[in-house]
């Protein structure tokens, strides 16, 4: 854990985790990436949309007998809606997401693409095919066919189910990257037929693989949950 | 600055200082750029479609400015659960916050789908087609083959094909996650394994693929406080289980147990039967004497059993009638019946043909101990030809006979077989609206 | 309704020992076999 002080406000900022570079203070909003020696603002973020997510920083819950604490959001934002991911800090050090889109919860840690040398083929494959798109739907031909592939991500065989270009709507606590407003990725989701769950964002081109399941409300057990009217 | 750098990431997962109080999550209300009238999002954050209450218009929610997808200045249509009311289902409270009603392609069958929403449950569906109700939930898997095999394995079940089709949207209220269209089509596949049914919707490049469970209208309508009759149900729906699964298994087991036991019955009689001649003979009637009775020899007859008279006779292309009395000496009860002994036999062309038999057995039943004459009168076709008539007999008592055992096993499963054709009946109901049916379920189908 | 079931079942194996035991043969009964109930008539020693 590392404790700063906000360079715009002087409130303290905590860093959970180690693999965290980037944080929104809580009282100002200022963004603040955190550097060797040094933390430095480079901007304001502004209010995130709003939602009826149960879950805030601060959540705490279980994934196959692994805590969690919930110590970031990401909103993204795509042409048919919004999703927020969550990041986690787990025990570990390992980076790891809970994806909370269209009422389902995914939670998903980065694997090193570079292991698996097919699947190292298949981003390769993926990205040279994407990289031809110029519209924001991927309805033409290419992306038929990739919708609908398989790609070994570790040791599973998953389907392509979406593929989309996302921007950032807002970011709030900690995150591993900087996470401004307008920070664009194409995203591309994948399922296993025993409910794993697969993602591979590209940001400008480079790939990074994350790996996990899908997860019911009830398996995560979730604790310290965000107040909801009416509920 | 410099001295907070020098870091100890403690991995025992100490907790930073809480930041300030956030607001709680609520609905919210924005006016309708159609008619000005209320629009209150449930979802918000994740619903992208809401039809305004006061004129229908479809308001797509993730443009800031509201943009109007399609103007209407409707009145909303009333539903047997309306948008906002909340019920209990699986010990999980729920909200209606959407409702389509859609058709087939032939626009002829009419389905409603309530989208039912928790913030932490997410999201399920409600669908209700000819009074038959399931609960429907997303399922986000990988699962082979769906929409192009005639089966599929999901969850270690199989699912087999019911119906290829397409699903028209045909009106909306409420709000969606997704971009609802009036009069937009897709395809869709429903595999059934009851009381599941996984349906595959497919549009463009998207597939959608969701499991149902087969939910009593009953359920619905404690859970939701619905007041009105629920649609009365007018069809089998195609994942709707069999009714008492566990009786109709537990009828199964009486019938073999009770079957099991008239067959120990059975044997037991058998092994114990005396099966004894008390009487055998033989006589020659010639023509002269055929108006004659014959009279046996007394014979005893030691317990209470039965009596099995067999008579047979040599002849040949002939009929024999004979009027038997079995009278008991003492008490001149007499046990009265008949037998025919026919015999008709040639050759046809080379082959040989015969119709009939050679001898007759007949039962009589309970018969008490006691001194017993059988007398007999005959009556023959032999006689007119002149011919005599040889007829040869024996009486036998405590008789093994299995027709009592058979009579108690055809009743002993009269109504086992009866459920099961009731059962038969059942799925072939269920099949009745399918394109696939499986073979037993097509017989007696009229072309 | 399974009650019902188990106890005619259990009705039915009665039945089937007693008349089995009492040198029933219920088919002949059912064609009208003669059961003692006149005396025998000109049938005379």
């Amino acid at each position: 854990m590392k404790k700063v002080n906000c360079p715009s406000c002087g409130a303290e900022v905590t860093f959970q985790s180690g693999i965290s570079v980037y944080a929104v203070c809580a009282y100002c909003r200022s963004m603040i990436v955190r550097h060797d020696v040094d933390v430095e603002s480079i901007g304001t973020m502004a209010s995130l949309p709003e939602d009826m997510s149960p879950l805030q920083i601060g959540t705490e819950g279980h994934c196959q007998r692994q805590f969690f604490r919930i110590i970031g959001r990401l909103k993204v934002g795509w042409v048919d809606g919004a999703w927020n991911e969550w990041f986690l800090y787990m025990d570990d050090g390992l980076e790891g997401w809970l994806a909370e889109a269209q009422g389902s919860y995914a939670i998903s840690l980065e694997i090193d693409h570079r292991s698996n040398p097919e699947t190292e083929q298949a981003l390769n494959r993926l990205v040279a095919a994407l990289e031809t798109q110029e519209t924001n739907g991927f309805q033409d031909s290419t992306s038929g066919k990739l919708l609908g592939s398989y790609i070994t991500l570790g040791t599973q065989q998953l389907k392509v189910v979406d593929i989309r270009r996302t921007v950032c709507l807002g970011s709030e606590g900690e995150l591993p990257f900087a996470a401004p407003r307008g920070r664009q990725t194409i995203s591309i989701d994948l399922t296993g037929s025993g409910g794993e769950f697969g993602c591979i964002e590209l940001l400008d081109g480079k790939p990074r693989v994350y790996l996990g399941n899908y997860v019911e409300w009830d398996e995560m057990g979730c604790k310290n949950l965000r107040a909801l009217e009416g509920w | 600055m410099a001295d907070s750098l020098q870091n100890n990431l403690s991995q025992s997962g100490a907790v930073a200082a809480p930041p300030p109080e956030k607001p709680k999550g609520k609905p919210k209300s924005f006016n309708c750029p159609a008619c000005g009238g209320t629009i209150t999002l449930k979802a918000v954050g994740v619903s992208v479609h809401a039809v305004c209450s006061s004129c229908s218009s479809v308001i797509d929610t993730t443009d800031e400015n509201y943009r109007i997808i399609e103007a209407a200045h409707q009145n909303t249509r009333k539903t047997l659960i309306e948008i906002g009311n909340r019920g209990r289902l699986k010990g999980i409270e729920w909200e209606i916050i959407g409702y389509t009603d859609k058709t087939d392609g032939s626009e002829m069958y009419h389905w409603d789908e309530y989208l039912l929403y928790n913030p932490c449950y997410g999201f399920r569906f409600l669908v209700q087609e000819s009074g038959n109700w399931n609960f429907v939930k997303v399922l986000r898997r990988d699962v082979p083959g769906a929409g192009v095999s005639n089966e599929i394995i999901f969850d270690g079940q199989k699912f087999a094909l019911f119906l290829k089709g397409e699903a028209v949207v045909q009106y909306v209220k409420g709000e969606f996650y997704w971009r609802v269209k009036k009069g937009e089509r897709t395809f869709v596949a429903d595999y059934i394994a009851p009381p599941r049914i996984i349906s595959i919707e497919k549009n463009n490049e998207e597939i959608n693929l969701s499991l149902g469970e087969y939910i009593e209208p009953g359920d619905i309508a404690s859970a939701f406080a619905i007041k009105e009759k629920m649609p009365a149900k007018t069809v089998v729906a195609p994942n709707q289980p069999v009714a008492n699964p566990d009786g109709y298994r537990n009828m199964w087991f009486v019938a073999a147990a009770a079957f099991a036991l008239a067959l120990a019955v059975q044997f037991t009689t058998v092994a114990t039967a005396d099966n004894a001649e008390v009487y055998t003979n033989s006589f020659i009637v010639r023509p002269p004497q055929k108006d004659q009775t014959i009279a046996t020899t007394s014979f005893n007859i030691p317990k209470e059993s039965n009596v099995l008279i067999q008579t047979s006779s040599q002849i040949d292309n002939e009929w024999l009638e004979l009027d038997l009395s079995l009278v008991d000496e003492k008490t001149d009860k007499a046990y009265d019946l008949k037998q025919a002994i026919e015999y008709y036999q040639g050759y046809d062309g080379g082959e040989h043909w015969s119709e009939g038999s050679q001898s007759a057995e007949s039962y009589i039943s309970r018969v008490p101990a006691g001194n017993y004459r059988l007398l007999v009168d005959m009556d023959s076709g032999a006689f007119e030809k002149n011919g005599g008539v040889f007829l040869s007999m024996a009486i036998r008592r405590d008789v093994p006979n299995w027709s009592n055992f058979w009579l108690a096993t055809a009743a002993i499963f009269i109504y086992p077989l009866f459920e099961l054709f009731r059962r038969w009946k059942f799925e072939k109901d269920r099949w009745s609206e399918s394109d696939y049916t499986p073979a037993i379920y097509r017989i007696n189908e009229e072309e | 309704m399974l009650k019902i079931y188990a106890a005619f079942c259990l009705l039915i194996v009665v039945m089937l020992s007693l008349a089995n035991v009492q040198g029933y043969v219920i088919t002949s009964l059912l064609t009208g076999e003669a059961r003692a109930d006149k005396t025998a008539n000109h049938y005379h020693k």
